[in-house]
């Protein structure tokens, strides 16, 4: 493979942008950035990115419909989605798991973590 | 012939004695306020960022029934619910009551949010207009929708209320654009006086002239009109001048109907919003006040000076004359209706400061300034008051205005700071100053208007027309 | 006379235009101090990322100290909140080193209401025995919010005051704040006997109380279960409905008796939180005494019981089912609706 993995992260917070950003592209990734729901579904369709992490609290169209969104279109459903998000009640959890989420990190989060699971569910993919 | 002047003059100083004293009595209101307010912002909890609110209040805020009534909204009912199902707080749900609207918003709703009829038991403990239906969302386990047959702003809440389930209910207009920590901000007296608490409200800021992007405000500006822009001046004096001012001393009276966050039991206790009302707002607070007070019930009315909602303000003389108007009437119906309440020792400050408010300014205010208006250069006229005197009163009424004007404009500055340019505070000031002439007179024809109208309304109470709330003020 | 009319006027627009021009000049002044702050963020930002990578302790040290102590501080805070694990560690002793705990501790003593609040949510990000001691300090704060964050951060950093004493230094009262039930669930597991004296002490006041029960509801620890039945019989009706809140989600066999006794409790909101109880613990023996309060006056009660019916399993919903096919009228309505909300087709 010549081409960089794309990892698109959406969240509503610049300074969580900022670090997921960093420590994605010093592991080679490629970023795409966006910063509420609607900006997110815009660059998937764009840019078709290889796994997204999504917040769930977010301007226009919040975390889990954009999930949703992924999770029925044909094109995306097979991209991993890793929720990281502050949301920790056991019922937004269950209900992202239920809708398809990969994966789900609650906020404050070990960025160690995150890239490992992000790893790990790139890794089941090919 | 001597006899017939001498009597008039005598009747005009009368007046005049009596438009003195009403004006004097408007004054020491005024300062009272700024006194309070002052006192209130200085000492008000800290304002803090989003992700620290979550960290404090997520795991013990109560969950929280959000209510939208809709009439005729199919324009932005589908907007306004997606930025409402995106607010950061941990438990909600948002019911939107679409009351018998005669355009497609139902339909809209449908579509966007896949909803499907549901069976949702509920307590009848309001009364409302028949529901035809209620709708859960395939998309959203946040959402709900209430089918019901139209019977006006209030009719359409207390039929949310019921359907709600959760401890506390918020009610927002579907045409205003909240903060997506409003929320959590403003629930803040509910979880640090839980056993008091019963109503909060938050500050409506006019968002003419800002930047919209995806359902939030993301860069406050000015408006470039001038309607709106004096509205601002009007806004930022009655929110946090007036309104701040009465919380600090349980004095509330008005908790805007745009956003508003209230403790189910005792909302359902005084049988909801009052229908047909044209201020429900106001009327539902002071129906509040009188129960717990009735009761003997300890309680609190909050404020909370944070910008939490915004709205937009009219534009054209012709529909902010209308709304102003009608919020006349609405203060007038409700003085009226709880008219017992005035100076009444058993309501201690609700009667005294709270009614007494209302009546300065809202009942006999509008005469008093036209009196005013009229008298003085009559007074010249007559040679009973000297040119001097005449120009000396003039110029103190009007430098007054301005100065009440500019201090809220201090307490907004020095607490709030929401508005971004330092060249927003000079044209600001300039709005403080204009609104007095001219602006302030308008206003003040609006509201005699409304005045006429509820004393020529009164006698055709009974077949009072329900032509739905929202679009009137657009 | 004429003459002080005009002096007032002269006077009301003098001061009008005086303070606002001070504060446009303020605002100006403060446009500029903003500005530099945002530039000194940006200087800093990248080395708090290259840190997060790399923990170069030194590199990350000399770049602060290029920039305002107030950055750094805002900075870290924004970080600390995001983060946790080995990295969150590395960066918290970095930041020490930087001086951002003693300026914290220098904060909690000094400034405003907003700062000092700010400064106790913050330090308990750097424990130690300084913050202890400031936190103990600021328990003596004149704001209740100062006092009760400070109350938090001790229990939560594992502060051995004794909760009586946190209490009395909160002055909370009949008044507190449901923050408390925060503070309670923040206590380590071996102190939780503490709670428990609070909550048995006849002094509490109810709210507090109803707060100590919710908090050690979750906990888990079944040997409360005395203690919560003991409570259910309390006077007021907010600290019963809490302890047969917390029996239901201790969901332990054992709390039969008790909440079969509060299904007839005279305070409906004791009934329905028993009802939701009941399906908590699974106790199909009570279906019963539930079919039996869907004749509650207490619509709230009625829909709970139908809920508890429904969620026992098998024989509860053939309960509700039979309800609905031929029951008093008022239980046939609930049974009804509660089993048309759920969806349920009886086979």
């Amino acid at each position: 493979m010549t081409e960089k993995t794309k990892i698109l992260i959406c969240d509503d917070d610049p300074l969580l942008l900022e670090l997921v950003e960093y420590k994605l592209k010093a592991k080679g990734y490629l970023v795409i950035r966006a910063e509420n729901g609607e900006d997110a579904l815009i660059a998937m369709a764009a840019e078709k990115p290889d796994l997204v992490v999504l917040d769930a609290m977010m301007p226009m169209l919040d975390g889990f419909e954009v999930l949703r969104h992924i999770k029925q279109h044909p094109d995306f459903a097979q991209m991993p989605v890793v929720m990281l998000t502050a949301r920790k009640s056991e019922k937004d959890i269950v209900s992202a798991l239920d809708r398809g989420a990969d994966d789900y990190l609650v906020k404050p989060f070990i960025p160690d973590e995150l890239l490992a699971r992000i790893s790990r569910l790139l890794a089941a993919r090919r | 012939m001597n006899d017939w002047l001498y009597w008039i003059t005598t009747g005009a100083t009368i007046i005049a004695g009596f438009v003195i004293t009403c004006g004097l009595a408007q004054t020491t209101v005024y300062l009272l306020q700024l006194l309070l307010a002052a006192m209130a912002l200085s000492s008000r909890p800290p304002v803090a960022r989003a992700t620290l609110l979550w960290r404090r209040y997520s795991d013990v805020a109560p969950p929280v029934a959000l209510v939208v009534p809709a009439y005729n909204e199919e324009m932005n009912v589908v907007e306004s619910v997606r930025s409402l199902l995106s607010l950061e707080y941990p438990a909600y749900e948002v019911i939107v009551v679409n009351d018998g609207s005669r355009d497609a918003t139902l339909d809209r709703l449908k579509e966007a949010y896949q909803l499907r009829l549901v069976t949702r038991p509920y307590e009848e403990a309001l009364s409302h207009a028949p529901i035809r239906g209620i709708y859960a969302s395939q998309l959203s386990n946040r959402l709900f929708v209430v089918d019901k047959d139209n019977g006006g702003k209030a009719d359409a809440q207390n039929a949310g209320i019921n359907v709600s389930r959760a401890p506390l209910f918020c009610v927002i207009d579907a045409d205003s654009i909240l903060e997506p920590d409003a929320l959590l901000r403003a629930v803040h007296p509910f979880v640090d006086d839980p056993v008091r608490t019963i109503a909060v409200g938050g500050t409506i800021r006019i968002a003419n002239g800002s930047e919209v992007s995806g359902g939030r405000v993301s860069n406050v500006r000015l408006p470039r009109k001038l309607l709106p822009l004096l509205q601002i001046v009007e806004y930022l004096r009655a929110f946090l001048m007036t309104r701040l001012a009465w919380s600090r001393i349980n004095t509330l009276m008005l908790v805007s109907g745009a956003f508003g966050i209230f403790r189910r039991r005792e909302a359902v206790e005084v049988g909801g919003f009052t229908k047909g009302s044209m201020g429900e707002d106001l009327d539902f607070i002071v129906k509040l006040h009188r129960h717990m007070r009735d009761n003997d019930r300890d309680y609190r009315i909050e404020f909370i000076p944070e910008p939490v909602c915004w709205t937009e303000a009219p534009e054209s003389l012709d529909v902010l004359g209308r709304q102003r108007s009608r919020w006349q009437r609405g203060s007038l119906e409700v003085f009226f209706r709880y008219r017992s309440m005035l100076f009444n020792p058993r309501y201690g400050r609700i009667g005294f400061l709270g009614f007494g408010h209302i009546f300065l300014v809202d009942v006999i205010g509008p005469v008093i300034e036209v009196l005013g208006y009229i008298l003085m250069p009559a007074f010249w006229l007559l040679g009973i008051l000297a040119l001097d005197y005449l120009l000396a009163f003039t110029a103190l009424v009007f430098t007054y205005g301005v100065f009440i004007s500019v201090m809220s404009l201090i307490l907004e500055e020095v607490e709030l700071r929401r508005f971004p340019r330092a060249r927003d505070l000079v044209i600001l000031t300039g709005a403080a100053v204009l609104e007095n002439f001219g602006y302030r007179q308008i206003n003040n024809y609006w509201r005699l208007k409304g005045m006429w109208q509820y004393a020529r309304g009164g006698s055709e109470w009974g077949q009072m027309t329900r032509k739905g709330f929202a679009k009137q003020t657009k | 006379m004429l003459y002080g009319l005009w002096i007032i006027s002269l006077l009301l627009a003098a001061i009008s235009l005086l303070v606002m021009t001070g504060l446009v000049a303020a605002r100006m002044f403060r446009a500029n101090r903003q500005e530099r702050r945002e530039l000194a963020r940006k200087r800093l930002l990248p080395a708090f990322l290259a840190f997060t990578e790399d923990g170069d302790q030194e590199a990350f040290l000399s770049k602060a100290a290029t920039v305002p102590m107030s950055t750094t501080v805002d900075l870290s805070l924004e970080f600390l909140n995001l983060m946790r694990g080995d990295e969150h560690a590395n960066l918290v002793n970095v930041l020490t080193r930087a001086g951002v705990a003693r300026e914290l501790v220098f904060r909690t003593a000094r400034g405003n209401r907003t700062s000092r609040i700010h400064a106790v949510e913050a330090l308990p990000f750097f424990p130690g025995p300084e913050t202890t001691v400031s936190l103990q300090n600021a328990l003596k704060d004149r704001s209740a919010d100062v006092r009760l964050s400070a109350a938090i951060g001790l229990v939560a950093g594992g502060s051995n005051v004794p909760l009586a004493e946190l209490l009395e230094q909160l002055g909370t009262g009949d008044l507190a704040s449901r923050r408390l039930v925060g503070l309670f669930r923040h206590l380590p597991a071996e102190r939780l006997d503490e709670l428990r004296e609070i909550l048995k002490s006849g002094e509490t006041p109810s709210i507090v109380r109803a707060a100590a029960i919710e908090a050690l509801g979750t906990s888990g620890d079944y040997s409360l279960l005395p203690l919560f039945a003991a409570c259910i019989a309390d006077g007021e009706p907010e600290v019963s409905a809490a302890a047969i809140h917390a029996i239901g989600e201790l969901a332990h066999p054992a709390g039969a008796t008790a909440i079969e006794r509060a299904l007839t409790n005279a305070d409906w909101q004791v009934r329905a939180e028993a009802a939701t109880a009941v399906a908590r613990i699974g106790l199909d023996r009570a279906s019963g005494q539930l079919s039996e309060l869907l004749e509650d006056d207490q619509w709230l009660v009625r829909y709970a019981a139908s809920k508890a019916l429904f969620d026992l399993g098998v024989d509860g919903r053939t309960v509700l089912v039979d309800i609905a096919k031929g029951g008093r009228p008022r239980s046939q309505r609930a049974a009804a609706l509660l089993l048309a909300e759920e969806g349920y087709e009886a086979q």
